[in-house]
């Protein structure tokens, strides 16, 4: 689960291979952080020298890497030099949270909406996505575990405590809500704070904040205020400020929905890099709309129906029992059209979901046999997804 | 907001902070310091620069614009103030805090508020140090020397100020005589210039001129001691007497006269006087000559007797000079025990609201805010409509119920808590808010319904039953401020640091919806 000194070292200089200075810088900064070689001097100018580096160029869209490709290969060669001890994840329990048929029942709803129990563990180093159409119960799920709402029924346990004291507990959980709360003063006064009241203090506490702001790309961005950012920019306010006291429990709702799809995939893909922290790992639960995004970085996956839990386990799991195969395909033709020219694969249903059509396929077919026919049969399509393990085919078109 | 006038000195003390005391950082008290010290020059300055002189009839009216300009910028700094308090605050995200925050918070909030109450007090101070200054302790004594001995002589109307007669057929008192009470208008009276032995003086006590009464300088118990260089040279009452039987010629009187004009000349330079020095002698002389008879129609004065008609503004130059000792032997008002309490109280209980606001969402505190005073009518009704006898009481009875009730859904709420629960929130706030003030209250109520330490007045008339309500009387005001002490002591030191672990607890209480 969490990433070896070796593992870290082979990754970074597969990404500078690929020229992906992005990825190399951040990893750069997450093997710093996760290895306390921010007492290295050079090893640590360097590091962030090479983030802000990289951060300008993105800023100025420049294409001179040659620069930043030197760097990064110093960093390497002088980090290979070093004797670092291999790192030991410092939690003592990698079980995060544990709910047993938790259920909540909101009486003065004029709907009565009901959720319905829901059993669910959270695990360090691990991505969960909570997912599910709108105003099935997502969010009451997320402030359940994030102990904002008291649940009807069922029992929860959050890192491997049963007797809650809620301000420690929750002094280890951060949530991000939907709509975040506004906050007062610049983003590193309140960072600063936020580490300071969570015990880390003077110079760590400088260290710290450093690194998140440079981590997360927000350094230029320190003095401003929250009304001087967008939207998108005020999520990763938040997460700055989430990581600020180190939880071992992240929640975000819906944190993918003001951003665009490079932003999406930034964020995921950083969610899962700092949940598998050896220094500080934690256990990630996010809600969302993008499922294919999720379903690529989470492990496991909760799916919600009008209140009652159709799914919840490993993503990789889901659908094992299945008894038909599911694909998404898109493009310039009809569903009878289609219906005739993939009738060799034998007995397919086609369903219109409205942007996209979904062929079900008995089990033996599979994605490249489907496409040996598309391909065979030269029908132009412009989209292709297999479905078959996804919680897509959880959703039905209801109107 | 006010980042321009903020130093480096104070963004360096700000970071410092904030990296290592949070505490210290949410006060912000480094910065209350400085914009005091700020504010305080200023107010200095403006002291200095005030138009005022001896004639400066009232002060308050130079001063009393800027007591408003800095009481109006001493809220505009409490709002600020306000503002970073409320946007930091540890618990709301489950940091470090520690059970003494609160009480540490409430003495730098009394502190501080107080703090602001005082930008104007430097200029006052200042206003009241310029009008000391104007003459010397020996100079001022020797004016109302002055006052005193030319006063005699200065005579006008006889009822308005020769007033020493008295009803033959009456027998006045002494102070009734000298207190010109007005009972003996309308009688028959004697004006005898001989018996004119005692009269309303120049008095450093002077009440009739207490003209920085309303908030400046208050009148204080003297500074003037027995043995300063003001009062060995003022005279007393038998020394005036004595320096009169000493003005045996005319010339000493006149002397005396002119001395008293040129007093009043100083203190009202565009006077214009109507009699020269000599005239006003002879007008006494006249009266002094004439009036020594039984008047049957006193009160109606012969045209003839009345000499001399609004003769000069005495009680301007009383008070001119009333200002000037008061401004140089008297307490300043901040220094009052009054003051003191008003000030203590006041900054005691916003101190207080601002915490529980701290440590409640918004919107709790504003609900308990409407229940406060929803209660305070409603049990004004309830004590109306079943009060027959002392509705006062009954009050303080409901009062006292419905506080028990928020104490034991606090008490309960404190010590089994896993959920959050608005009602019992609420109540605690309201059992908080009050308790302070219980021992007070209680103390009250024990003595007005139970009468505990009370003796009723009426029937009361041996020495011995007297002098024991008298001591109750005295134990039980002593009670009252041991009550007050207790009270607030108990609940700063021993309540609130137990109820901000509850309030910090309670924050992070999953809620209902």
């Amino acid at each position: 689960m969490f990433v070896s000194y070796q593992e870290y070292l082979h990754e970074i200089a597969n990404s500078l291979q690929h020229a992906d200075y992005s990825l190399t810088s951040r990893r750069i900064l997450d093997f710093l952080y996760d290895y306390q070689l921010d007492k290295n001097e050079v090893i640590k100018a360097l590091s962030f020298d090479i983030r802000t580096r990289y951060l300008q160029q993105a800023q100025q869209q420049e294409s001179d890497t040659q620069a930043l490709q030197l760097l990064c290969e110093q960093w390497l060669q002088a980090v290979k030099q070093l004797a670092i001890p291999e790192q030991q994840a410092t939690a003592t329990s990698t079980m995060v949270y544990e709910a047993h048929e938790l259920s909540k029942e909101y009486k003065s709803r004029a709907r009565g909406f009901k959720l319905e129990p829901v059993s669910l563990n959270i695990q360090l180093g691990e991505l969960t996505a909570v997912v599910g159409e709108n105003g099935n119960g997502k969010t009451t799920l997320l402030r359940l575990m994030a102990g904002e709402l008291a649940p009807t029924g069922g029992s929860a346990t959050y890192f491997g405590n049963d007797d809650t004291d809620w301000y420690t507990t929750k002094g280890k959980i951060a949530y991000i809500p939907q709509r975040t709360n506004r906050w007062y003063g610049t983003l590193i006064d309140n960072l600063h704070f936020f580490c300071t009241i969570n015990g880390i203090t003077g110079a760590e506490n400088e260290d710290h904040v450093h690194y998140i702001l440079f981590r997360l790309g927000l350094y230029q961005f320190r003095n401003l205020k929250w009304t001087e950012i967008s939207s998108g920019y005020r999520l990763r306010f938040e997460l700055a400020k989430a990581l600020m006291m180190r939880p071992r429990l992240l929640i975000l709702d819906e944190p993918l929905a003001n951003l665009d799809i490079n932003a999406q995939q930034l964020l995921l893909q950083d969610l899962k890099y700092l949940s598998q922290s050896s220094k500080n790992p934690m256990g990630v639960v996010l809600s969302s709309q993008q499922l294919h995004e999720l379903e690529r970085n989470c492990k496991n996956i909760v799916f919600i129906k009008q209140g009652k839990t159709i799914y919840s386990g490993e993503q990789q799991s889901f659908a094992s029992d299945r008894t038909h195969n599911a694909f998404e395909i898109g493009g310039n033709f009809s569903i009878s059209d289609l219906q005739q020219q993939l009738s060799s694969l034998g007995d397919i249903k086609i369903v219109d979901s409205g942007t996209v059509l979904i062929i079900n396929t008995p089990l033996s077919v599979d994605a490249l046999q489907l496409l040996k026919v598309i391909t065979a049969h030269q029908i132009p399509i412009n989209y292709f997804r297999d479905i078959s393990k996804s919680t897509r085919q959880l959703f039905q078109k209801d109107i | 907001m006010l980042k321009f006038l903020v130093p480096s000195f104070i963004k360096n003390i700000d970071k410092t902070l904030v990296l290592n005391y949070p505490f210290w950082y949410i006060v912000k008290l480094h910065y209350l310091l400085y914009f005091t010290i700020i504010m305080w020059l200023i107010s200095y300055g403006v002291g200095c620069m005030l138009p005022i002189n001896i004639t400066s009839y009232n002060p308050e009216k130079v001063t009393d614009i800027w007591i408003f300009v800095f009481s109006v910028l001493g809220v505009i700094l409490f709002c600020v103030w306000m503002y970073y308090l409320t946007i930091y605050n540890n618990e709301d995200h489950f940091g470090k805090f520690s059970m003494w925050d609160d009480t540490k918070m409430l003495l730098i909030l009394v502190i501080g508020i107080n703090m602001l109450m005082s930008f104007s007090y430097p200029m006052q101070l200042r206003v009241k140090n310029r009008l000391a200054n104007t003459f010397t302790d020996i100079e001022l004594a020797q004016q109302y020397n002055d006052l005193n001995l030319g006063y005699k002589y200065i005579t006008s109307d006889l009822e308005d100020f020769q007033y020493c007669g008295f009803d033959l057929h009456d027998n006045p008192s002494h102070d009734s005589i000298i207190n010109r009470e007005s009972s003996y208008y309308g009688k028959q009276y004697v004006y005898d210039l001989t018996k004119f032995n005692n009269f309303t003086r120049y008095d450093i006590s002077g009440n009739n001129y207490l003209f920085y009464d309303i908030s400046l300088f208050s009148m204080t118990p003297s500074l003037v001691l027995k043995d300063s260089i003001f009062r060995k040279a003022l005279l007393s009452d038998e020394a005036v007497e004595k320096a009169y039987s000493l003005h045996t010629t005319d010339a000493d009187k006149l002397k005396a006269i002119s001395k008293h004009l040129n007093l009043v000349n100083l203190y009202n330079r565009n006077h214009y006087f109507e009699y020269t020095a000599q005239e006003y002698l002879d007008n006494y002389n006249h009266y002094e000559k004439n009036c020594t008879t039984y008047f049957p129609d006193a009160h109606n004065i012969h045209p003839q007797d009345r000499r001399v008609i609004n003769y000069l503004p005495d009680s301007d130059v009383s008070a001119y000079i009333a200002n000037i000792y008061k401004a140089k032997f008297t307490k300043p008002h901040v220094l009052l025990s009054n003051y003191l309490w008003f000030a203590f109280y006041f900054s005691f209980c916003v101190s207080l609201l601002i915490i529980v606001f701290r440590n409640n969402k918004w919107q709790h505190f504003l609900v308990s805010a409407v229940a406060f005073i929803l209660l305070g009518i409603i049990l004004g009704i309830l004590s109306l409509a079943f009060g027959t006898r002392s509705s006062e009481s009954k009050f303080t009875t409901l009062f006292l119920i419905t506080w028990g009730i928020c104490a034991v859904l606090s008490i309960q709420y404190y010590f089994k808590k896993n959920r959050y629960s608005t009602v019992k929130a609420v109540a605690t706030n309201l059992f908080y808010i009050c308790l302070p003030f219980m021992a007070l209250i209680i103390c009250g109520y024990a003595h007005d319904v139970f009468g505990w330490l009370k003796m009723e007045n009426e029937g009361l008339t041996d020495a011995f039953h007297i002098a024991q309500r008298e001591i109750m009387e005295r134990t039980y005001e002593d009670a009252l401020f041991l009550a007050q002490l207790l009270g607030i002591g108990v609940f700063v030191l021993v309540v609130m640091p137990l109820y901000k672990l509850f309030f910090a607890k309670q924050k992070a209480l999953p809620r209902e919806k």
